[in-house]
């Protein structure tokens, strides 16, 4: 018995599995890197040189002579930075110098925290840096990539790899839905649809937003609370589920597309694409193969 | 013998890596949910935390910073704070906070606000406008379906004068 749920667990966490889902998932990823980073491209003078409200938070912990690498930045040289984080989630989507881009990437997001980021602190962006961690130890560039027409000669070309950070990457999605989800049983603020109103008339609302709390009473926002609560609850457990997956992918896209388009909170729009983390390997292998022969050969 | 080694090593940093990996989200969970402290190290605590704490609460009020500043005939004129907030409405609303409101303490945020005018009087002047001073206040208002800036007058705005910068 033991030692049967210790074989399950051990191939559960770590057995050697094909590696579509987590390039998918990487070409996905790196997209998502680089239309955000593209949000900000207007924003690049005022917000992350010297020509802007800018403090970093970190310059002062460090001695004169490395100090100025924290500070703001001429215009000239904050564009640079910016292009070459661009590049970097260019590269991480085609699949090429993989973990040279995830390891700049992951410094470039502390440098910007310390820069500018620490002023707009949010839960999505801790969530991108754990994802980069992850998969800086990954094979996520093992097909779908550059790296394998250069290696292997076809960007089809696969090999084997550790299903170990698709599991960490499905499990932290579940841990923040769940955890989201759970407080929000006690926390005062969310007891009520005044939280709904509030925030559709509120900083984040769109035209959209103030549209719904002007056409809608009351009782249909208490009914969109028990909605998003007991949905964001639920939605993570369904995504485990194979019979369930498919109804919970659609409801979280829903979710997610509804959030962005009342809000204009649209950079949790990462998750659905990131719901193919919670399939088998081989099933999306054999559903990628049935529609695209040349995956077939490898 | 080599070779074996190196794979009992891989596996026990592969189960190492999971476990730790659970008792980070564990951690996290445990503070979101019940506000304990679990014996892990409390950054990372407080990472896994940020990760499942986003919307707790809402604003029962709109806010923002405005800024003036004062001419060379004597008269106070508002300063357009748009350019060093090209972002969507929320975000710039959360920065500006975020650059007065580090903490939660009134003297923190009058000198926070002295600098942020400081700076401001630099790049003003930087890009032309030839102004002697600047002042920053902070402004809130109540919420309304009809829009953002609806209730963004009197009787209902509320008004604090933060910070006054000088030449």
């Amino acid at each position: 018995m033991t030692k049967s749920f210790f074989y399950r667990w051990d191939r559960w966490w770590t057995r050697k599995d094909l590696p579509h889902i987590l390039a998918i998932f990487r070409i996905a990823f790196g997209s998502f890197l680089l239309l955000e980073a593209l949000t900000y491209v207007q924003a690049v003078p005022t917000l992350f040189s010297s020509q802007g409200l800018v403090f970093s938070i970190w310059a002062d912990a460090f001695p004169m002579t490395i100090r100025s690498l924290f500070e703001p930045p001429s215009v000239a040289v904050a564009w640079l930075i910016f292009s070459f984080y661009c590049l970097c989630s260019v590269t991480l989507a085609l699949g090429i110098a993989m973990r040279t881009s995830l390891f700049s990437l992951l410094l470039l997001f502390l440098y910007y925290w310390q820069l500018s980021f620490h002023d707009f602190p949010s839960s999505y962006h801790r969530l991108f840096f754990t994802v980069l961690l992850i998969l800086l130890f990954s094979g996520a560039d093992k097909t779908f990539s550059l790296h394998m027409r250069l290696r292997r000669g076809s960007f089809f070309a696969f090999e084997e790899i550790s299903i170990l950070p698709q599991r960490l990457l499905a499990l932290q999605i579940t841990a923040t839905y769940i955890g989201v989800a759970s407080q929000k049983i006690w926390l005062p603020d969310w007891q009520t649809g005044e939280v709904l109103i509030a925030s559709f008339s509120g900083k984040w609302a769109t035209p959209w937003g103030f549209v719904l709390t002007r056409t809608f009473s009351p009782a249909v926002f208490e009914f969109l609370n028990w909605i998003v609560r007991l949905g964001e609850f639920f939605l993570p457990f369904c995504l485990w589920n194979r019979e369930w997956r498919w109804k919970a992918i659609i409801a979280g896209t829903l979710f997610h597309v509804s959030v962005a388009v009342f809000m204009s909170i649209w950079w949790f729009l990462v998750l659905p694409p990131a719901y193919v983390l919670f399939f088998d390997p081989r099933e999306v292998h054999s559903w990628l193969s049935h529609h695209l022969p040349i995956i077939k050969k490898r | 013998m080599g070779i074996l080694t190196t794979m009992k090593l891989r596996r026990f940093l592969q189960h190492a890596v999971i476990l730790f990996f659970i008792a980070f989200q564990v951690s996290g969970f445990m503070l979101t949910m019940f506000r304990v402290w679990m014996p892990f190290p409390r950054s990372l605590t407080l990472f896994s935390y940020g990760m499942m704490a986003p919307y707790q609460a809402y604003d029962r009020y709109n806010y923002d910073f405005v800024a003036e500043g004062l001419t060379v005939d004597g008269t106070w004129e508002p300063i357009s704070l748009q350019p060093y907030f090209r972002v969507i409405l929320g975000e710039a609303v959360v920065r500006k906070f975020k650059l007065i409101f580090t903490h939660p303490d009134r003297e923190h945020a009058r000198a926070n606000a002295l600098l942020i005018s400081s700076k401001l009087l630099q790049l003003e002047r930087g890009r032309g406008h030839s102004i002697k001073a600047i002042r920053l206040s902070w402004q809130q208002w109540p919420q309304s379906p009809q829009g953002m800036d609806t209730l963004r007058q009197s009787p209902h705005l509320e008004s604090t004068l933060l910070a006054t910068v000088y030449d």
